[in-house]
């Protein structure tokens, strides 16, 4: 069976997850879950565009990500989302993801904490951090890492910093 | 009147605008705006949207992108949208089609043409030697 990995990355579908995630992680799938896209056609084919042909790509409402994961994959998957809070209504289907990773994430007016250096620069409010933190105490590993080749930051280090 | 509009990350639209001023030099309607390390997208679409801004209601315009997919592409793929006709984006071109690209201001070719024209020449414009 495949394994399925989430990517937080306020710019969703972007050329670094696709040029160094997907080969690092071997991925065949890609489910960018983006309401306001998922609807567009025209920001669809936007998104799509940059996305090699080998790769089974979706962009897709919450809902009919829920039915996509909800099937059994013989093949790795990436699931993408923009913003963490969107992680709280998949919760269910959290149970199967192997690892989190934290990518680029934009200040919004809630966020307090900033993550930045060679992993990126990353903004969280105290709800994603107790959003992340939940899915952290059920045993996923969570990260943040900008691509493979840079330093990671392990969610308890970044936990030890903001204690 | 036609603008080209060069976008890319850490530099790039700052480097073909140096490129240019060193070979045929860099014309009046070419902008240039590069994606920063401190930029997220909506800041760097406000960059952008304030340069657009400035251009008149039936200015034609190509951007002209580093990389197909990336952030420069879609803020400027979505400006499209809205100038369908009019504005185009291109992704991947190299030297010798940007080039082409600074000798438009008189040319007979449709905004559409220029913009086929401009991939065909990277197209034809790369090489490897010995063959």
């Amino acid at each position: 069976m495949g394994k399925t990995y989430i990517r937080v990355d306020d710019r969703l579908i972007h050329g670094q997850t696709i040029v160094a995630w997907c080969p690092a992680l071997s991925i065949k799938e890609i489910i960018a879950i983006d309401d306001e896209s998922a609807k567009n056609p025209m920001l669809k084919s936007i998104l799509t565009m940059g996305v090699p042909q080998n790769y089974k790509t979706h962009i897709v409402t919450t809902e009919e990500a829920k039915k996509l994961l909800k099937e059994e994959s013989p093949i790795n998957r990436l699931v993408i989302v923009r913003f963490p809070e969107k992680l709280e209504e998949l919760k269910e289907e959290m149970e199967q993801v192997e690892m989190l990773i934290l990518g680029n994430i934009a200040k919004r007016p809630d966020t307090v904490h900033k993550v930045s250096g060679a992993t990126g620069i990353f903004y969280l409010s105290d709800r994603d951090v107790s959003i992340i933190d939940e899915i952290a105490s059920k045993g996923i590993e969570v990260c943040f890492q900008q691509v493979p080749t840079t330093s990671k930051t392990t969610w308890e280090a970044f936990k030890k910093s903001i204690n | 009147m036609k603008r080209v509009v060069v976008m890319g990350h850490g530099g790039y639209a700052e480097g073909v605008r140096k490129n240019l001023e060193m070979i045929v030099g860099v014309p009046e309607f070419m902008h240039f705006l590069d994606l920063t390390k401190e930029d997220d997208l909506d800041r760097f679409k406000a960059r952008v949207e304030d340069l657009v801004k400035q251009f008149d209601d039936d200015d034609e315009v190509l951007f002209v992108c580093d990389l197909l997919g990336a952030s420069p592409f879609r803020v400027a793929a979505e400006l499209c949208i809205s100038k369908a006709g009019k504005y185009y984006t291109l992704a991947g071109l190299n030297a010798m089609a940007i080039m082409e690209l600074s000798m438009i201001e008189d040319s007979e070719l449709s905004i559409e043409e220029l913009a086929n024209h401009a991939v065909e020449t990277t197209k034809t414009a790369v090489a490897k030697f010995p063959e």
